[in-house]
């Protein structure tokens, strides 16, 4: 990695660490920041599956909702640290995974999504049901984290354990899709014959991309639980229509990107609240944001971080060629 | 010494049946024609040893090992690599990293170790990244490494098929029409590589090819199908000048 690339990264990373006090937000729009980056670590996840290895999910508001609650559950009933129950929920939620990625073996496609659309319908029904551990109607607190005797308890120091969760999910999941595992998962996307012929044990390198992608948004799922402060198994992140949302992200952002996955969680989040100023009708926002959507869709294709690419090595060539022109002119 | 024995290969779909008790073995370091008429059974041959399908009843053996019992991806690692027929790139991948896939079965990584970046890990990447170059450089496409597959000319990924196969340090290659889309001298650069491939690696080379010339001039053994049965077998002077195979295609053209 270049010194250019290092010094972005550092820049970046302050942007983001410096920006919140600074602006000094409202509680509310702290807490959709926040979101926003709880929903990065899913958008991450998923693309990890769709993006990556080329299985469709669209249930991960399901995963969402196993990893609220079995953090909710080891912090609240076995009092456990709030660390610990974050990779613990994780885990559950990984193995969760695995199981719903055993389907996907045999299934492709149109198929593979309406499974785990059944999947994610069946747990929010089961979830409202099993009142013993989710409380129904009536809900749950889970408290707020705690980490070497420091509460969590603003939105604004919350925001700062989700960063740090947030980079470390980024330089693991950098590494991973650079070196072996990540180019297997490529490989059996772009043509699964030759995947085995090279070598790749596809059913393994499926069941592995769902539980990893699972565990993923199982760690969001704790963060989620932890940032709510009330949680029912209504909640809106753990439906359906949050698991189009995040495909949505997703296609938004750019398939097979760490970075498109970021962008498009942000501009998810963030769309419907800042086109919700606009007017005083309530469902303008939705149809602007919706509209946002399909013009992305329909000009930029393959997701904003490839038409950001695209940009600078459009700017990268106009610039060489301007110098080239320049050279030339001196020649003569 | 035989390297590859097929025995008494048979391969039914339905009632049809693609492959009829075919016979026929391969010597160490020899270049091997499988040939006949579209729909011989050549590939099917060719899915049956890289065990995508499995054959109704017969033997593989390679080295002296049964294969017939193991699955896809075990095969790389006895020591068979393969091309296709439609050449099956990973499109969306950088030349240069379609060849890493291809030596991902001898990839010492493991999901911790490559999320922390140990440095057995970045040891690992050099060492196959290294390897790869070197055999684009042979190939002569070093510079269209950082290129993705999806974008070269057809020449070029069938040259990238052919590397990713190699890459993995293979005895025996399975190469499926690799003169399929060529010209003359695409084609002639082609029997060099193949001659190169054998003579300085070492490597017995199992062919399925239509382009006559380019079997007649390198393979020292043919072998004839039609119908899945084989009709013809010997050094290309005899198969040439055999009359069932001259029957076989096209009743009676004739093969040069």
């Amino acid at each position: 990695m270049d010194v250019k690339k290092y010094i972005l990264v550092i820049l970046l990373v302050l942007i983001a660490a410096l920006f919140p006090p600074i602006l000094n937000l409202p509680g509310s729009l702290q807490y959709l920041l926040d979101l926003s980056l709880i929903y990065a670590i899913v958008a991450i996840g998923l693309n990890l599956l769709m993006g990556y290895a080329g299985q469709i999910s669209l249930g991960h508001g399901a995963f969402l909702a196993v990893g609220a609650y079995t953090s909710a559950y080891l912090t609240l009933n076995l009092h456990l640290p709030f660390f610990i129950a974050l990779i613990l929920s994780g885990l559950v939620t990984g193995i969760v995974g695995i199981f719903l990625g055993i389907p996907a073996l045999r299934l492709e496609g149109n198929y593979l999504a309406i499974a785990t659309l059944g999947f994610g319908i069946a747990v929010t029904q089961i979830f409202a049901i099993w009142t013993s551990f989710t409380g129904g109607f009536s809900g749950i607190r889970p408290p707020k984290p705690e980490i070497f005797g420091f509460k969590f308890s603003s939105y604004l120091s919350y925001y700062y354990v989700i960063l740090v969760v947030l980079i470390i999910v980024i330089i693991l999941t950098q590494n991973i899709v650079r070196t072996k595992i990540g180019r297997s998962l490529m490989a059996m996307r772009d043509s699964e014959i030759a995947a085995k012929a090279m070598g790749i044990n596809v059913s393994y390198y499926k069941t592995l991309a769902f539980g990893l992608s699972a565990f993923y948004t199982g760690i969001a799922g704790s963060l989620y639980a932890h940032l709510l402060g009330f949680m029912t198994p209504y909640d809106y992140a753990f439906s359906i229509g949050m698991s189009l949302n995040f495909l949505a992200m997703i296609v938004i952002g750019g398939m097979g990107t760490i970075s498109g996955s970021i962008i498009g969680a942000i501009i998810m989040t963030w769309l419907p609240q800042l086109t919700s100023n606009l007017s005083s009708i309530k469902s303008l926002s939705q149809i602007i944001t919706g509209a946002i959507i399909i013009a992305v869709v329909m000009f930029y294709p393959n997701g904003i971080a490839y038409a950001g690419a695209r940009l600078k090595d459009k700017l990268e060539r106009l610039f060489t060629k301007h110098q080239e022109k320049i050279v030339v002119k001196i020649e003569k | 010494m035989e390297h590859l024995i097929v025995e008494n290969l048979t391969m039914e779909f339905g009632g049809l049946k693609a492959v009829d008790s075919l016979s026929f073995s391969v010597k160490k370091g020899e270049i091997y024609g499988l040939i006949g008429p579209n729909g011989a059974g050549k590939t099917t041959v060719f899915n049956c040893i890289s065990r995508f399908y499995n054959p109704t009843s017969g033997r593989i053996i390679f080295e002296g090992k049964e294969i017939t019992k193991l699955e896809p991806h075990e095969i790389i690692r006895v020591g068979i690599s393969r091309t296709f027929q439609n050449v099956e790139l990973f499109k969306h991948m950088t030349v240069l990293e379609n060849l890493l896939v291809g030596q991902i079965a001898f990839t010492k990584e493991n999901i911790l170790s490559a999320a922390f970046m140990l440095p057995s890990v970045k040891k690992e990447e050099k060492r196959i990244r290294d390897k790869a170059m070197e055999i684009l450089r042979i190939l002569n496409i070093e510079d269209k490494a950082h290129e993705y597959a999806v974008t070269q000319p057809y020449g070029v990924q069938k040259l990238v098929e052919i590397g990713r196969a190699l890459v993995s340090e293979p005895r025996l290659i399975m190469l499926d029409e690799p003169a399929a889309g060529m010209n003359h001298s695409e084609t002639d650069e082609l029997a060099k590589l193949i001659l190169k491939l054998r003579d300085e690696f070492g490597i017995t080379i199992l062919l399925v090819e239509h382009d006559m010339s380019l079997v007649m001039n390198i393979c020292e053994n043919i072998c004839v199908m039609n119908f899945g049965k084989k009709i013809c077998e010997g050094p290309p002077e005899k198969v040439k000048s055999d009359p069932a195979v001259i029957e076989a295609y096209l009743g009676g053209e004739e093969i040069a």
